[in-house]
């Protein structure tokens, strides 16, 4: 037995007076319930709700015991009928919805009458089963008006209540408009022949502003015969409404109908596609895409040669959709429309209804027609199914003459990732069209395999233009990167370099070398670096700036200092800067002397404010170091402060009276995020901020801009160098909407509190951003 | 000056259906004249033509309606003409915001939706709502013919989400959820990996929702002017006004949502609907352990785990069954577990084991799922072409009933058996209570025809394919 039965009798003898004695006597922990019951009878919003949830979790803890439910229930139906609060009654309605019986059903429909509590009787009465409750409320037919009655009748309609189908009938032929449609509207819920009937039987006694209640009614019961399996009742319920007047009721006939009745919606598909009024087009066309058969297909793709253009784009796509072949010869005979709407259509529906014998289609319109057509034939191109479109593909690929239709074959083999390409790719990389060579490339290097890759690189090699020489650089990079081994990945390009003889191709497997990080390309590339053409200089200087470990950080520290050439020493510069960010903390001491260096080789304005905005990203007081020369250069200054206040802050440590976990969202550097107290400014709230080390401090911003209304009502704050003897405030005042900027004598100390000392009933105190002037 | 709702719009207003029914009868005679005109026969200085404009309505514009009512703002295809909020604040900065993208002061405001669908311009509504209100104007609009763009979870309950299921259905009506991760390619590339086996047989599938936050007891305040506070309280129960209860914080009440766990499920368990193939079904089976705050205002679960067992045959890459594992204390986001690997994808990116996944193409031969680029422009597309939209609205409920039978199971501490055909709950009539709510006043799922009654008194007798101009509202003022 769960603890709550012992207690729920128990507390049931309390207040309903229902149980013996004895139970009562044998409960062991029963006054946990019963002064829970006494309070929920007291109980008001506002108020804990802990009485109620005692309560409530007893009801749900009984589910297997049916004697201590059956005193649970009359536990609440005492709280109805006794001088318990509102808010009491409403928590007794809630339970009584979960549990209540035939015997709570005379309390509830006591209830049913009055307006203010008619509301909460029924939502018990409606979860309660049985005929007691359906007759509680038709019964309350007879004794309730207005909006009261309209909630009544509702519910019978919710409940579906068919002993209701005798009052609602009349009521539906009624004179007061609210209750008539609210009737009507219970019958269409019920749905059944009689409710149909009742709903035939009101047609001429309905007044034109309950007419659409009507429709909808009857439109429901035929939904329920169809769905019961009376298709040939519900297609004649439908029928009866094709012709009326309004043209969302002939849509919805017509769309009920075609579900029901195929074979008898189809003409009229074919009528509203060949129509003029835009909802029933809009109908036919959801039509189109479910109704099944192909004789429908059919009857759709003959009518395409009389549609107007635009009609026809839409039924291409919508027989698209569709999915049935039997539609291609229609389709690929629309892709030879004058009408561009059309063609796009159609290429668009030949990626789903096509087949390998469309890929020559697809492929000139891709490289020929206009933007939206060849966007749509690219796509079709891309995902067109079946086991022989690769082929297909490829064998237009090799003979196809036309230089746009190769390029849109071999971007079209890449995208279906069609790896049977890749000796048809090699063969076009060669082509005399920089554009084929370019996408052939480009595809290569999605489909070519590491075994290729010293095939690949002759082809680099040889390769002329730029575009192209770019691509096919990527497409070794691709290609390399396959190999898991990093000083394998190199063996390629580093024979190719043998035989290059052109400065371009050397240039491009330095490039190459460069992106890949095989440690076996250093060497080569410091040799480069030093000496020889300007333009493998410069490659192989790029390269090691690029180089993605830092094995390289002491090549770039040299080509830094040496000075020669400013170009080599900002590259040198950044590639330095970018590999000590991403090697993180490790070696820290290490690190900050390469900065340090860095520093040093910086021979411009510009290129110091690259070392410097880059040491404001370390966390480390070396920084802080480095930073601190320049704090008073004219030339330097801005940047200098704004690195040195951004590596300080690293050093930040947030806490707070409340929401202690998101303190670091107020000083994380994103207005976003925020720390906030989680409950209404009442005054004594405070947020604390560890500087890390002791600074100046003479002002403290508040941002509080994205969540404007939490602002502090009033503050106060305080400096100090230990978070026991705060002193006296160094500035108080209000705060204001948005951002509190508050500016104070400079004062020495590490820690910064700011306490809340102003009061709001409802809004929480928040802080998106914290700044903090100090030095 | 406003625009007075049911007058004439100006040119930049006119509705697609208007520009039509004036072009068919300037070509009586000739041919049928379409409704729709494809991208392609657009202007060439980028002009969009007033039948190619998609004319709006927003219905509710808080937060999130805001958000969707600029994305549509920022798209010519798209005009915006009404807004609708009962905050009179929201409304009229959602006012002065459609008003300062088209430079003048035409945007109508409206308290009541119903007096915003009743407009005879409109061709869709963009509706964002909190969840307790999700079904009535939604299914209002799909009855007054218009195509609908609505925010998630997509209904309070399982019957609700039903039956705007089935009045979207009815009416042929485009519509697209707010599960916007659908639209985001690799969301996309995750599935497409999972659908295409490239993990193998799929046994679990686990989806990381955030924890749920509580609040204090709150005491009762004033109601703020301008804020029609029994309206927005709508059809759920009656309750005293305190700020903590409304606008984004309705969703940690029960009354008015699922909590976060509903909030969060409409993304992550639709795409993990997505990658099983599953967004037709659900499970057999539903179980799990809640912690729903003792006290306090915000009563939806905080922490939370459940778990799905899905029958062999409901996933077509799990021909045994799955478990779908859903909490606040799994890796946020929607992990695919299989024999050969794994697959894990959230906003922040992608993952997978084994690597090489990450780098492969979804070959043609493989599954390729519906590709969005832009989920407002992906809806607008479609109103266009009437394809459906890749949130629609049955997999939008499908996904959302995975959470409500979470809470369900969770709230009784028991297993709850589910028949995903019949969508009803098997063998447990005390769960079945928690199945569907009653409504307050005289709001009811069928009430909504109550929407266009103004109209139809009047232009019943004459209407062909356009909606009536309702007279009454004819020199009604507007914001």
């Amino acid at each position: 037995m769960r603890r709550y039965t012992m207690m729920l009798m128990a507390a049931a003898l309390g207040v309903v007076s229902l149980m013996p004695a004895v139970a009562w006597a044998q409960a062991d922990d029963g006054g946990a319930l019963k002064a829970a019951l006494k309070n929920v009878a007291k109980y008001e919003f506002g108020q804990s709700r802990e009485p109620l949830t005692v309560v409530a979790d007893a009801i749900r803890d009984s589910q297997n015991d049916p004697q201590v439910r059956a005193k649970l229930e009359d536990a609440m139906v005492v709280l109805l009928r006794s001088k318990s609060t509102r808010d009491a009654k409403d928590f007794a309605c809630r339970q009584l919805a979960l549990i209540g019986t035939d015997k709570t059903v005379p309390a509830l429909a006591a209830m049913l009458g009055p307006s203010d509590t008619s509301d909460m009787a029924r939502y018990a009465l409606e979860r309660i089963p049985g005929a007691a409750a359906d007759k509680a409320l038709i019964a309350a037919l007879g004794r309730t008006s207005g909006v009261v009655k309209v909630g009544v009748i509702n519910s019978l309609g919710a409940r579906e209540c068919a002993a209701a189908l005798g009052k609602l009938g009349p009521l539906a032929k009624g004179g007061d408009v609210a209750i008539a449609e609210a009737a009507i509207a219970a019958l269409g819920k019920i749905g059944s022949a009689d409710a149909a009937a009742a709903l035939v039987a009101a047609r001429g006694r309905v007044a034109d502003e309950v007419y659409p209640a009507w429709v909808d009614a009857y439109l429901l019961c035929a939904d329920r015969a169809r769905k019961a399996g009376d298709a040939a009742g519900a297609a004649d319920r439908y029928a009866e409404l094709l012709e009326d007047e309004l043209a969302r009721v002939r849509v919805a006939a017509f769309m009920g109908l075609a579900a029901a009745a195929p074979e008898r919606g189809l003409p009229l598909a074919i009528d509203a596609l060949k129509g003029d009024c835009p909802d029933m087009l809009g109908a036919a066309l959801l039509c189109v895409r479910t109704m099944p058969g192909a004789n429908a297909t059919n009857a759709f793709v003959g009518l395409m040669p009389d549609l107007p253009a635009p009609t026809k784009a839409l039924l291409l796509a919508a027989l698209a959709d569709r999915g049935d072949a039997a539609a291609l010869a229609a389709v690929t005979d629309a892709a030879g429309s004058e009408d561009e709407a059309v063609r796009t259509a159609a290429m668009a529906a030949l990626g789903k209804l096509g087949s390998a014998g469309s890929v020559t289609i697809l492929a000139k319109a891709a490289a020929e027609g206009g933007r939206t057509v060849a966007g749509a034939a690219r796509t079709s191109l891309d995902t067109l199914r079946g086991n022989d479109v690769d082929a297909a593909l490829v064998a237009l690929l090799t003979e196809s003459g036309d230089a746009g239709v190769k390029a849109e074959l071999a971007r079209a083999l890449a995208a279906r990732n069609a790896a049977t390409a890749v000796p048809a790719l090699q063969k076009t990389a060669q082509d005399s069209d920089e554009k084929v060579r370019a996408e052939s490339f480009k595809a290569l290097g999605a489909l070519a395999k590491a075994a290729d890759l010293p095939g690949l690189v002759k082809l680099l090699i040889k390769v002329d233009g730029s575009r192209a020489r770019k691509e096919a650089e990527r497409a070794v990079v691709a290609v390399s990167k396959q190999i898991p081994e990093t000083d394998q990945r190199g063996a390629a390009a580093l024979a190719g370099l043998k035989k290059a003889r052109r400065a371009e191709a050397k240039a491009s497997l330095y490039a190459v070398l460069g992106q890949i990080g095989d440690p076996n390309g250093l060497k080569p590339l410091r040799k480069a670096a030093k000496r020889g053409k300007p333009e493998t200089q410069a490659a192989a200087v790029r390269a090691l700036a690029g180089w993605p470990t830092v094995a390289a950080v002491d090549d770039l520290v040299v080509i830094a200092g040496r000075g020669k050439n400013e170009t080599h020493t900002a590259l040198a510069l950044r590639g330095l800067l970018r590999l000590l960010e991403i090697q993180g903390r490790e070696g820290v001491d290490e690190k900050m002397a390469y900065y340090e260096k860095a520093m040093k080789a910086a021979s411009t304005t510009d290129q110091k404010k690259m070392v410097i905005g880059a040491l404001a990203n370390v966390h480390d007081f070396g920084a802080l170091k480095l930073i601190e020369p320049y704090l008073d250069d004219p030339e330097l200054k801005e940047e200098a402060v704004l690195a040195a206040n951004k590596v300080r802050t690293s050093f930040y440590k947030a806490t707070a009276s409340a929401g202690a976990g998101d303190a670091a969202k107020a000083i994380d550097g994103n207005a976003d995020s925020r720390w906030a107290t989680g409950s209404p400014q009442k005054g004594g709230e405070w947020f604390q901020v560890d500087l890390g080390g002791e600074y100046s401090v003479k002002g403290v911003v508040l941002d509080t801009a994205k969540s404007a209304d939490d602002y502090p009502r009033a503050y106060q704050v305080f400096v100090s160098n230990d978070t026991d003897n705060w002193g006296n405030a160094v500035a108080e005042g209000q705060g204001v909407k948005g951002v509190t900027k508050i500016s104070f004598d400079a004062l020495s100390g590490r820690y910064v509190k700011i306490v809340q000392t102003g009061a709001d009933e409802s809004n929480w105190w928040g802080i998106h951003e914290l700044s903090i002037e100090a030095r | 000056m406003a625009t007075k709702p049911g007058t004439t719009p100006t040119s930049q207003g006119t509705s697609r259906r208007q520009f039509l029914k004036k072009t068919a009868t300037a070509l009586a005679g000739a041919v049928a004249f379409p409704y729709i005109i494809p991208p392609s026969a657009l202007g060439l200085n980028g002009a969009v033509a007033p039948s190619n404009r998609t004319v709006m309505g927003c219905i509710g514009v808080g937060s999130q309606g805001t958000g969707n009512m600029n994305n549509f703002l920022g798209r010519k295809r798209a005009h915006i003409v009404a807004v609708c909020d009962v905050d009179r604040a929201h409304r009229m900065r959602a006012k002065g915001l459609v008003d300062k993208r088209y430079e003048n002061e035409d945007c109508a405001g409206y308290n009541d939706f119903r007096e915003l669908l009743a407009r005879t311009d409109l061709d869709a509504v963009s509706i964002a709502v909190p969840d307790h209100w999700h079904a009535i104007p939604a299914i209002a609009a799909a009855n007054a013919g218009l195509d609908i763009y609505a925010e998630k979870p997509l209904a309070l309950t399982i019957p609700q989400g039903r039956a705007m299921c089935e009045a979207v259905e009815r009416n042929g009506r485009i519509w697209q959820t707010g599960s916007w991760q659908r639209s985001q390619s690799h969301f996309r590339f995750a599935c497409e990996l999972v659908r295409s086996g490239r993990i193998g047989k799929v046994h679990t599938v686990e989806v990381g929702l955030p924890t749920g936050p509580s609040i204090g007891p709150q005491p009762e305040m004033p109601i703020p002017e301008g804020f029609d506070y029994d309206f927005w309280l709508g059809p759920a129960p009656w309750a005293p006004y305190t700020k903590q209860r409304c606008h984004w914080n309705f969703r940690w009440i029960l009354d008015y949502s699922g909590g976060q766990l509903t909030d969060w499920a409409a993304h992550h368990c639709d795409i993990a609907n997505w990658g099983m193939g599953t967004e037709f079904t659900g499970p057999a089976e539903v179980k799990g352990k809640g912690e729903y705050p003792r006290d306090g205002l915000w009563n939806g679960a905080t922490n939370y785990r459940f778990f799905c067992q899905y029958p062999a045959g409901a996933s077509p890459v799990a021909p045994d069954g799955f478990v779908m594992n859903v909490s606040n204390k799994n890796h946020s986001g929607a992990t695919w577990k299989g024999k050969d690997g794994w697959v894990w994808v959230d906003r922040g990116g992608i993952d997978a084991e084994p690597k090489s996944l990450l780098e492969s193409v979804i070959e043609p031969n493989e599954v390729h799922l519906y590709e969005s680029r832009s989920h407002w422009e992906n809806f607008l597309d479609c109103v266009r072409t009437r394809a459906t939209a890749i949130t629609p609205i049955e997999v939008a409920h499908r996904a959302i009933s995975i959470a409500h039978l979470g809470n369900i199971a969770m709230r009784l501490e028991r297993t709850v058996r589910w028949d995903p055909e019949a969508e009803r709950i098997i063998g447990d009539s005390g769960a079945e209570r928690l199945f569907a709510r009653s409504m307050r006043g005289p709001w009811a799922l069928a009430s909504v025809a109550a929407t266009i009654r103004i109209r139809c008194r009047l232009r019943r007798r004459m209407i062909v394919c356009e909606r009536p101009v309702p007279r009454e509202l004819n020199g009604r003022s507007s914001e």
